[in-house]
């Protein structure tokens, strides 16, 4: 994990081309597939909001001031979140790292 | 034209024109609790025999043909529904949960098939709260939740928690049904259940519950949620597709902050209704 949480992150993350979202209901998971390969991976809502914001055009602090404004939570503790999870997306390869 | 009749689930207004009278009573079942319109209609559907072949259009586009009449009711009810939520949309944003009106405020039940939302605004409804929906909680930008009556319906006659007599007693609730063949040529009943105390007007949201129909928990048992762990539980019952950020966006700016969340966990719909209502009315 500390080897995931060290790979930088670019200023405003870029998703991956091809990631299709799914929500099942029922489930609090929320499962993007990868088009190209088939392969696929699930996240709980949180992680999903913060995925379909990296778009180029957000920095984590955008992401952890929507993510603090929608579910009410420290600005702060937000943006810690926020950049452990963006750090995760990278070194899966789901944003594209520096 | 035999029949046409208008009127309007929202600010949609449909109208239905037909030129037979096969299939009348159970379409007007089915569109029995919205109010009627004098608007122009946004969308007409027209039901056609033509030699031996039925035809249902919805403003000129086809949407199903066969040469039994049964068929239809069913085909009409799916689509109408398909339609209003589409038309809707992005105005009013339409939550896959049942809402009753308690307090003059909407008191909302989100969850999955099975859960338990149908039966405890059943339960509510039978202790005189005013139905809103059983199935489409329409909300608006302005935190309002808006009517969109349908019958509640039932495959069997009978419900594990309510009997017959307990909602036909006091003409709280009247009742239709249609049947129409399936796939395999089984015959499929609806049984349409037309609630009488009806909420006509928006309402503003004050309570979202989530409910979980669990035959070995307690009779009921209801906790306070936090509005973080509330509002992520409803993305996925949306019934129009947003992309995960836009659906907490859009619940979070529709849904009031002055919104009480619960859980209630229950085995006993009527305990869990009992539950809620002494909890809201506090």
């Amino acid at each position: 994990m500390d080897n995931i949480l060290n790979i930088s992150v670019p200023e405003k993350p870029i998703k991956k081309d091809g990631l299709t979202c799914e929500e099942m209901e029922g489930m609090d998971e929320v499962i993007f597939v990868d088009d190209e390969t088939g392969s696929n991976f699930s996240v709980n809502l949180v992680a999903a909001a913060v995925l379909d914001l990296c778009d180029g055009n957000h920095t984590a602090e955008d992401i952890a001031g929507f993510i603090s404004e929608t579910m009410n939570t420290d600005r702060q503790r937000a943006l810690i979140d926020t950049q452990a999870i963006l750090s995760e997306f990278a070194a899966y390869g789901v944003i594209q790292a520096d | 034209m035999q029949w046409q009749s208008t009127f309007h689930i929202a600010d949609i207004c449909f109208e239905i024109r037909a030129n037979t009278d096969l299939c009348r009573s159970e379409m007007q079942s089915i569109i029995s609790l919205y109010e009627p319109s004098p608007a122009t209609p946004d969308t007409v559907f027209t039901f056609e025999k033509q030699n031996d072949t039925f035809t249902l259009s919805a403003d000129g586009e086809t949407l199903w043909q066969s040469q039994d009449s049964r068929d239809f009711p069913p085909a009409f009810e799916i689509h109408l529904y398909r339609l209003a939520v589409e038309q809707m949309a992005p105005r009013l944003l339409s939550l896959h949960a049942s809402a009753v009106c308690v307090h003059d405020r909407a008191c909302i039940f989100a969850g999955v098939s099975g859960a338990g939302k149908s039966s405890i605004c059943t339960a509510a409804l039978l202790k005189s709260a005013g139905y809103l929906t059983d199935e489409f909680t329409l909300l608006d930008s302005k935190g309002m939740v808006h009517p969109f009556p349908r019958p509640l319906q039932w495959d069997s006659i009978d419900h594990p928690a309510f009997t017959q007599s307990d909602l036909l007693k006091d003409d709280l609730f009247s009742k239709s049904l249609y049947s129409f063949p399936d796939p395999d040529g089984n015959i499929v009943t609806s049984h349409l259940w037309l609630p009488a105390h009806l909420q006509h007007q928006a309402l503003e949201a004050a309570w979202v519950v989530l409910p979980q129909y669990d035959a070995d928990a307690p009779a009921a048992e209801l906790l306070p949620l936090r509005r973080s762990e509330g509002l992520m539980q409803l993305p996925q019952h949306l019934q129009q597709h947003l992309s995960p950020a836009e659906s907490l966006k859009e619940l979070n700016r529709r849904i009031p902050n002055s919104v009480e969340f619960f859980s209630v966990r229950f085995s006993d719909v009527h305990a869990a209704w009992e539950a809620v209502f002494q909890t809201i009315s506090k």
